[in-house]
């Protein structure tokens, strides 16, 4: 018999077909056979919703953590995994929130990869002007300075692309805002983004403004991963994808990571900002769900997580795992050590106006001098009102 | 005697309706039929995708008017798309006729620059947003690179990066990539008017602008009306272009957002759990207005011919 599995990602079948995932898998479970089809990435959703409704259904299916994945299960069209799958016991708590039904707590995927989010910075640059890694918020602050003395630009954000400014200021803020106690009197309702430290958190996109990259609300993507592979800027706050992207382009840069350091009298000390990226579902109109459970377990466990993630160049979900890749196991230590949610990617995209979309936009304001902080805090929150509502989480 | 004839021109209405049926189905299933969901799934509440919950009359439409992100962001992308409708509608129609114009007196080279302007409209245009992104970057973009070597320094602005030049940007690209269509359907005009009647108006004494102004002009009324008409239908639903300047969230700080990227943002987008019934909502909203402003404007244009004639 067969299974199929469906994934939005090219890269991940490629995975599993030349990375021996699938050969590893079948080789323990004689009589089933595992097919892994790559969907059209842009359409995945709507292919996914029309492919799990009717006959012929995939038997496990990958989804996007959070929002997406919740919505998934309101249809009914996965099941809960509580007690398909037997341990759960390596995955971290962030992993696992992505993975969970926002009105019941249920878990509905077993979690694919954790994003981090750090700055990446250049070690020639660095060394050159004799800076070490800053060990403070205010250590920081100077190194850029000096960069900026040098004719280097000293932080560069892709501040054209919301999602990306958002990513950036949740690397720079995270901790000021206060990690994870902040999370969770957020979601108990004891405080909102309005909250001082949040506010200040926010004021440190206004405060990084003159050692950013000229006109950097022009700035796309592609541009800001040139201009930080080629020198032209220092650093660049940003997931781990970048580990990919940088090799892929062939870029000369030598480069190290870095968690934003925090000052002595934040709430918070320094943190790695990560956050769930996917995980594997089991489809509820699966042929074979005993089959499809099996092999749910063993993506699960250690054997896969070590082979996907060293095949993909991400960051597993759960512990156990050697990398071979330098940089990546850098963060992975990290990540295990001093894990903090990304608040918006987590909890404030389940509604119109999603919670990283509005930060996007108001940390572009504060950048064209059209908001100061206290403003942007409350213009996220107003809209975030619109429907989110402390408590909603079940799994918290 | 009178009762033959009549079936003879008329045949039986279930013969009418045999002959007619292709085309209806056609009709009913690529048209009609998404037309009509849309507008029915908006009358619903919907959980986690396409689970119906219940018929909610006309409650995400209300939602539209009452709520935010809506309260706030439809007004401003209905502004932007309105400023584009009115960008567009001036310029396409100037420069468009201004160049038919032109070309129709050049005689043999015309089908060489009919098609040079129109190659831009055989581009997606994705990738014209994407060129135009790349040539108009303050970082690496030619453009301001060349403003800056000629010592324009004060003009090498960051285009896309600053709401005031953002959408102006965008319109100028948008008739940058459609100029061809008005030049073509202005061209096939021009061409159709008898030389005659410019003749006839010479001989009466008429100048060159006079004999464009009161004989050309008015003739071109219909075709002036079609491109108003598709520019205003355009210019509602255009997506792709701020799309590919600005994302969906129409960057910078919503100075490019527009009903589409709204549309895309609550449909695709969001997580929420009632994306259908809303987004379905704003569509037919859209498609109301389109509607309604095409007829309003068809309305308007025959009434001017009807005086013309």
């Amino acid at each position: 018999m067969r299974l199929t599995v469906w994934t939005w990602s090219n890269e991940a079948a490629t995975a599993f077909k030349k990375g021996g995932i699938i050969d590893a898998f079948e080789k323990a479970h004689p009589g089933v056979d595992v097919e892994v089809v790559a969907q059209l990435d842009k359409n995945y959703e709507t292919l996914l919703t029309t492919g799990l409704a009717g006959s012929g259904s995939p038997d496990i299916v990958a989804l996007r953590s959070y929002g997406v994945l919740s919505s998934f299960a309101d249809s009914g069209n996965i099941v809960p995994l509580d007690d398909v799958v037997k341990d759960w016991g390596g995955f971290s708590k962030a992993a696992l929130t992505g993975a969970k039904r926002k009105s019941d707590g249920k878990l509905y995927a077993v979690p694919q990869g954790i994003q981090t989010a750090q700055v990446y910075y250049n070690k020639k640059v660095f060394a050159d002007l004799g800076l070490a890694v800053p060990k403070t918020w205010d250590e920081f602050v100077s190194a850029a300075q000096k960069i900026k003395g040098s004719g280097v630009a000293p932080v560069v954000i892709p501040g054209a692309v919301a999602a990306q400014i958002s990513l950036a200021a949740e690397v720079i803020g995270n901790a000021r805002r206060g990690a994870g106690d902040f999370q969770q009197a957020f979601l108990g309702g004891q405080k909102n983004l309005t909250d001082p430290d949040n506010v200040a958190a926010i004021g440190l996109m206004e405060q990084l403004k003159p050692y950013l990259v000229d006109n950097v609300t022009s700035v796309t993507l592609d541009e800001a991963v040139t201009l930080f592979a080629t020198g032209k800027a220092a650093m660049f706050p940003s997931g781990t994808w970048q580990v990919t992207t940088f090799a892929n382009l062939g870029a000369k840069v030598d480069y190290g990571t870095f968690d934003v350091p925090a000052n002595a009298d934040w709430p918070s000390k320094s943190v790695t900002v990560s956050y769930a990226d996917g995980g594997w579902a089991l489809a509820k109109r699966s042929a074979h769900p005993t089959e499809a459970a099996e092999l749910l377990n063993w993506l699960a466990g250690t054997e896969f997580a070590n082979l996907y993630a060293n095949a993909m160049g991400t960051i597993p979900a759960r512990d156990g795992v050697t990398l071979k890749n330098p940089v990546l196991a850098e963060m992975y230590q990290r990540y295990l050590s001093t894990p903090s949610a990304y608040l918006g990617a987590a909890y404030l995209r389940y509604g119109t106006p999603s919670g990283t979309d509005l930060m996007g936009e108001q940390v572009q304001k504060i950048w064209l001098g059209k908001a100061t902080p206290p403003a942007a805090a409350q213009s996220i929150q107003t809209g975030i009102d619109a429907w989110f509502k402390p408590g909603d989480f079940k799994s918290e | 005697m009178a009762k033959t004839s009549r079936s003879v021109r008329r045949p039986p209405p279930i013969v009418v309706l045999l002959f007619v049926l292709p085309a209806l189905a056609l009709f009913g299933v690529v048209l009609l039929y998404p037309m009509a969901s849309a507008l029915g799934y908006s009358l619903f509440e919907w959980q986690g995708g396409t689970n119906l919950v219940r018929f909610n009359w006309f409650h995400n439409f209300v939602v539209l008017f009452t709520e935010q992100p809506f309260v706030e962001q439809m007004p401003r992308a209905f502004l932007h798309n309105l400023a584009i409708f009115a960008g567009t509608l001036v310029l396409q129609n100037s420069i468009g006729l201004f160049l038919a114009v032109q070309l129709h007196k050049l005689g043999p080279f015309r089908r060489v620059f009919q098609v040079l302007y129109t190659t831009p409209y055989l581009v997606s245009p994705l990738v014209v947003g994407y060129l135009w992104t790349l040539l108009l970057s303050p970082n690496f973009g030619p453009i301001n690179a060349t403003l800056k070597s000629a010592g324009l320094d004060s003009l090498a602005l960051s285009w896309l990066g600053e709401p005031s030049t953002a959408l102006p940007v965008l319109i100028l690209v948008s008739v940058w990539q459609w100029i061809g269509f008005p030049v073509l359907l202005y061209g096939a005009a021009l061409g159709a008017i008898p030389p005659e009647l410019g003749d006839a108006a010479s001989v009466d004494g008429a100048g060159g602008w006079r004999r464009f102004r009161h004989v050309t002009l008015p003739l071109l009324t219909p075709v002036i009306g079609t491109v108003s008409i598709l520019t205003f239908i355009g210019a509602m639903e255009t997506f792709t272009l701020p799309y590919a300047f600005g994302g969906a969230t129409g960057s910078p700080a919503g100075g490019t957002d527009v009903l589409s990227l709204l549309f895309f943002r609550v449909s695709f987008e969001s997580g929420a759990s009632n994306a259908l019934g809303v987004s379905s909502a704003l569509a037919t909203l859209l498609f109301l207005f389109i509607l309604g402003g095409a007829v309003l404007g068809r309305r308007l244009i025959r009434a001017q011919e009807d005086r013309l004639s």
